[in-house]
Formats: structure tokens, sequence, C-alpha cells
């Protein structure tokens, strides 16, 4: 099998908590506690899980937005933690970013063009002719008119403004992007507009992606592979189809329960599906993060983190009382 | 259906904004019942006037630029558009009340959550600081907050987004009211805190009779929560009908499109490259309307007529109201 165009392992992100008189750091936020996973050529990755777990830290962490406080990430099997400032700068040009919010991640002062064109700027040499024919190429690729480069954000919807993103992220021709929540602020019948843009870019252009998103029912749609994450570790990851038939985790279990149903019909009666809330990243629960909501518990899960587990290939689990039941 | 008994009935209300110097309509020739222990979903996507049609409803549209234009709202043989601020603020929390999307920005920073719980008490029913603070204490551990009378000393930045939308509700139903108004209640949690929300909402609309409104733009909340949906598109009402109705046999070309273009499971994965089914085209300005059936531009099944002239909401041959003048062509 070829190499995976990003590799990610051991990946660590902690943040100060600052306090006190003289702002000393007093704690530390684990933000991300060890995350490891691949992406291949063309495929995508979704890392799922509820607000906070670190999925948008790690995506920041990927395209070095963020500096990882441990780990490596090995992107075309280079790795991006030993590069200079200035080869990064090179290398980024393949790794793409788009943020969930059109409204306040386009700056409302510049045109469409020189949004879109602004990479060109930076990395591309090129004639202002040569740029502005990328541009109008971009915005056609994206479904958005040539003569919508001429206006600013505020004349477009939501919709619009994050085509307008996306256009963006492809002007440096990249091989990798990141989606946080690309669809998540939009309105239902756009969302299925973009989504299905983003994967007719995919095909067209051999894209990977890694989707960030607590949307499972769209996840379950797009994804090749499916990462949970809970409290800054990944607890379950699998092929999309395999993870979402077979969930082996208790909180991947919980969190596919909690989706609404599709049909009125399938109303579950009233259960509930998991008590209270995710404890404080500051002071993660000992042993295994979920141990204090788990409905599985047992002594152990209180002391260690679980090892891997892999339950078909490819579909790796950390619990303990699953793993060792099999 | 028409058995139980109406509690809060909306007729033909209509409600512009001044946009830009000029009256629009964003409301229009909207109506529902509201029932004793029934929800109904008032569903449809940003702008389509649902907000705007719960705040109406308790007079509480920003004015200017909102102004009721038509309609009425009657409550207790009471039309609401006709009371004054005054008159209203004794409903208000007390017989109807609301609970908003933003648990974040709807509670009071400064004061304590059992104090805010007790406010409501002190300052509806008169009673006072003692008494009130138990009865919000109890309030509390209703809605299912641990340790109730510890967390009613918390501030809301001492509580989670699903913790703090708790208490929003153990407010809202207080006084146990005989309406309550969502305005989508879940949409800032995650599934697994929306899914104890949506269960605690049902276990004390049932308890104590409230008629609920649910305000969403999730098709998902409408499955688990509804008994009835009324799905608006450019101010309007396009179709209503019981839940299962709704879901099974939708009539109007917006609601078979949002159905269809939400992923259906199965299709994943293994199915990649399947695309979703979009709903081309974008909501049309309220200051833009067309002069026919507000979807025309967007609708699959537009023909000639619905340029022309705008449908009106009519019984249809499955039991539901929607307004459109093409029937549903039988489909596989």
């Amino acid at each position: 099998m070829r190499e995976p165009l990003l590799q990610v392992q051991g990946l660590k992100k902690y943040f100060p908590v600052k306090g006190g008189l003289l702002q000393r750091r007093r704690d530390r936020v684990h933000a991300v506690e060890g995350v490891d996973f691949e992406i291949r050529s063309g495929q995508t990755l979704s890392l799922v899980g509820e607000t906070g777990c670190g999925k948008s830290t790690t995506g920041k962490l990927v395209v070095r937005l963020l500096e990882p406080t441990e780990g490596t990430i090995r992107f075309r099997g280079i790795d991006l933690l030993t590069l200079s400032p200035r080869e990064m700068r090179n290398l980024r040009r393949e790794m793409q970013i788009i943020f969930q919010d059109p409204f306040s991640s386009l700056n409302p002062r510049l045109t469409i063009r020189q949004t879109v064109g602004e990479p060109l700027v930076l990395h591309e040499k090129g004639s202002r002719r040569e740029r502005d024919d990328k541009v109008v190429h971009l915005l056609r690729k994206v479904g958005l008119k040539p003569e919508d480069r001429f206006r600013y954000p505020h004349e477009f919807s939501g919709g619009q403004r994050q085509r307008v993103g996306i256009a963006r992220a492809l002007a440096l021709n990249p091989r990798l992007i990141v989606a946080d929540e690309p669809v998540s602020s939009l309105d239902v019948s756009i969302q299925a507009q973009v989504t299905n843009l983003l994967l007719d870019l995919q095909e067209e252009l051999g894209l990977s992606y890694l989707f960030i998103s607590h949307d499972l029912g769209l996840v379950e749609h797009i994804s090749d592979e499916v990462a949970v994450m809970y409290l800054g570790r990944i607890i379950e990851r699998g092929p999309a189809r395999s993870l979402f038939a077979n969930p082996r985790h208790p909180y991947t279990e919980a969190l596919l329960d909690s989706i609404p149903v599709r049909d009125p019909r399938q109303r579950k009666g009233g259960h509930r599906p998991l008590s209270g809330d995710v404890p404080s990243p500051i002071h993660p629960p000992g042993g295994c993060p979920f141990h204090p909501r788990c409905p599985l518990r047992e002594e152990i899960c209180t002391q260690t983190f679980p090892g891997l587990f892999e339950f078909s290939p490819g579909h790796i689990v950390h619990c303990h009382v699953r793993g060792k039941r099999g | 259906m028409g058995a139980l008994r109406e509690l809060l009935e909306v007729d033909d209300l209509e409600v512009e904004f001044i946009l830009e110097g000029h009256p629009r309509p964003v409301v229009s020739e909207v109506s529902f019942a509201l029932r004793k222990a029934r929800t109904l979903c008032l569903v449809g996507e940003s702008g389509c006037g649902k907000s705007v049609t719960a705040l109406s409803i308790l007079g509480l549209l920003p004015d200017p630029p909102g102004r009721i234009t038509g309609g009425h709202v009657w409550f207790d043989g009471r039309d609401l558009t006709a009371l004054t601020q005054n008159e209203l603020s004794r409903i208000r929390g007390r017989r109807i009340s609301m609970v908003f999307q933003e648990p974040m920005t709807s509670l009071n920073p400064v004061f304590t959550v059992g104090d805010q719980v007790a406010e409501v008490y002190r300052t509806h029913l008169g009673l006072g600081r003692q008494e009130s603070l138990e009865k919000a204490v109890e309030m509390l551990r209703r809605v299912g907050i641990p340790d109730p009378a510890q967390r009613a000393g918390n501030y809301p930045h001492q509580m989670s987004g699903g913790m703090r939308q708790r208490v929003l509700i153990a407010i809202a139903l207080a006084c146990h009211p005989e309406v309550l108004l969502a305005d989508e209640p879940t949409t800032a949690l995650d599934v697994t805190i929306q899914a104890q929300i949506l269960a605690l909402m049902k276990e004390l609309r049932d308890e104590m009779g409230t008629a609920v409104l649910l305000i969403t733009h999730d098709f998902g909340v409408v499955a688990e929560a509804a008994d009835e949906v009324a799905v608006m598109y450019a101010g309007r009402i396009v179709e209503q009908a019981d839940c299962d109705t709704l879901f099974h046999s939708p009539w109007h070309p917006y609601t078979t499109g949002l159905l269809r273009s939400r992923p259906r499971p199965g299709d994943g994965a293994g199915g990649k490259g399947r695309r979703l089914e979009a709903i081309p085209g974008t909501v049309p300005s309220p200051a833009n309307l067309p002069r026919g059936c507000s979807f025309e531009p967007r609708c699959s099944r537009r023909e000639d007529i619905c340029r022309e002239s705008a449908p009106p909401l009519e019984q249809k041959n499955g039991g539901q109201l929607a307004r459109c003048w093409i029937p549903p062509a039988k489909e596989a």
C-alpha cells in the first residue's frame, strides 16, 4: 500500500491556564492528549466528538496554525515539525483550512477577487492577468459567477461566502484540506449544496479531507474513515461503515444513540442515552477519561488508559471492557 | 386532535419589518393553535419568520423595526396583540413563557442561578425570600440538576451549556405556565445533551400539561419531539400536518426537498460519491418576494400558474394543509 498523505503520531497540545496577580501559569488544559491517525490520498477522515473534545485543535495543529506540545506530523513523509518557517510556508500551499463561520473568516474590506487571489499573490509569481484568470477559473469551479469577483463579502449569502472560502483554499492546488465544521452554520437546504461541492471537488482534484464535524449524519455520508474523540483522545477509529454499523466503544454507542431519529415512527420512548456532562479538560479523570459516565465501568478503567484493540481490519477501540470480551 | 382544547390560537398573523426604509412583510397569513400537552413544531430556515412569530405572540418584537400589522393571538378569551405591555407582563413568564437558543447569554451573569429561578416566584407569586428560594431548589431538582441545593449558589459561568439550558427551562416552567414557547432550545448543545434536554421537555410537558411551540430548523428534532408540524418558508406556512403525515406523505415540494436533502444512513462510505439532493438557489429576500408562489424560483414542480399567482393554504387529500398549486407526482 502507498504511503499515507498525512501521518499523525502521539500528537499533544496543552494550553496554559493563567491566573492570579502575576498571571502565572496555574494549570494546563489538556486539549489534545496523544492522537494518532493517517489519511490517504483522495480519502476523507472525519473527527467527531462533542464541544471541547479537541477536534478543532487537532485540525489546527495539522496545518501548524498551532504548535503542538508533543508528537509528529508527517505530510508526504516530511516531518512538518522540523521544517523552518520558510520551508513550512512552501509546504503549506499543499494543505489548506476552511473554517466554520463564513461571516467572520472573510475580510469585509476585500473584494472576492482580492480574497481569492491573495494566496496567489503571496505564493506565486504570475502576472496580474494570470491571477485574474485563475480567480475566474476558481469561482466557476465552486459555482460562483466570474463577475462575482468584483463584489464584497456582505453582498453574499452564507452559502455563497462558504463557496468563496473554498475557492480561496483551492487557489494553490492543495492536496489536503482541513474542513472545520464547513457547513454547520449554513441552512439545511444550503448544507446539501456545499457538501455536494466538497464531494465533487474531491473526486475531480483527488483531494484528501480532514473533516471536523459534530453532525454524525453528515459524517456517515461523506467519510471513508471516522475517529471519535473524547477529552482529547481518540477512543475509537475505523472505516465509516464499520464504525456506524458496529460501534464498539460505549461512548460511540451513546453518541450514535443520541442522534435524533429520522422518522417519528422510530422514536425510542423516553430513554436517556447518556447522563452527565463532559468533565473539565483541565483536570481530566485518570485512567479512561470516559469512566465517570460509562455504564460498563470496571475497577481498571479508573486506573489506566486502555491500550488499542483491533476488532476488524482498521477498526480500533480503546476500551478495557470491550477489548477484553472481544 | 380537534378534541383537545386550544390554549392559544394565532389567527392570520401579519408582521412587517422596516428594511432599508421600506416596510417589508416578514410574516404573512400565519395561523395555528397550541393544545394542552401537545407540541407544535415550527420549522424552517433562517429568515423564514419562525422566531418573529414567537416574539409576536408575547409582544416582544423589537419595535421599530418590527410591527404587527394584522391578525390576532387569542389566549384565554383575550387578544394578546391588543394588550398593553403592562397587561402582557402579567402573562409573560407566568402563564406563557419562553426559552431561547443561547443559554450563555439569556442568564444574568451577576446573580446566582438559584436567585434567578427564585425571582420568578417573588415576581409572579409574591412569595417571600426563603420560600421562593426553597421552591427554586425544588424546581432545579425537577429539571435534573444534581445536588440542586448546592448548585443554586452557582453563577451561570460555573455551569456547562447543558446545565444552563436546564436552568432556563426551570425559570420558564417555574410557574407551571399553560404555554411554553421554545426557540431553538437545543441548537447550541451537543447531541448527547440535546437528547437529554428534549427528553426533559417532554417529561415536564406531560406532567404539567403545557402546550409547547417548539421552533427549530432541524428535522431530527421535529421527528423526536413534534405532534404537529408547520413548515415555514419566506414568512408563510407552506405546509402543516401531523408529524407522521409530514414525514411520510409530505405535499409541498419545499418540505419534500428539505427531507431529502438530509444525508441518509447507508448512503455513506461505500456509497461515497453519491450526492445529497440539494434544493437549488437561495431563500428570496423579503424586499424582493416573487409575485406568485415564493418557492417558485427554486421549485422542481413549477408551472406557469406558480409564477402568476400565490397559492392559498388549503386542505389536501392526505389530510395536510399545503400552499401549492401542483400535486406531487407519483414518484418511485
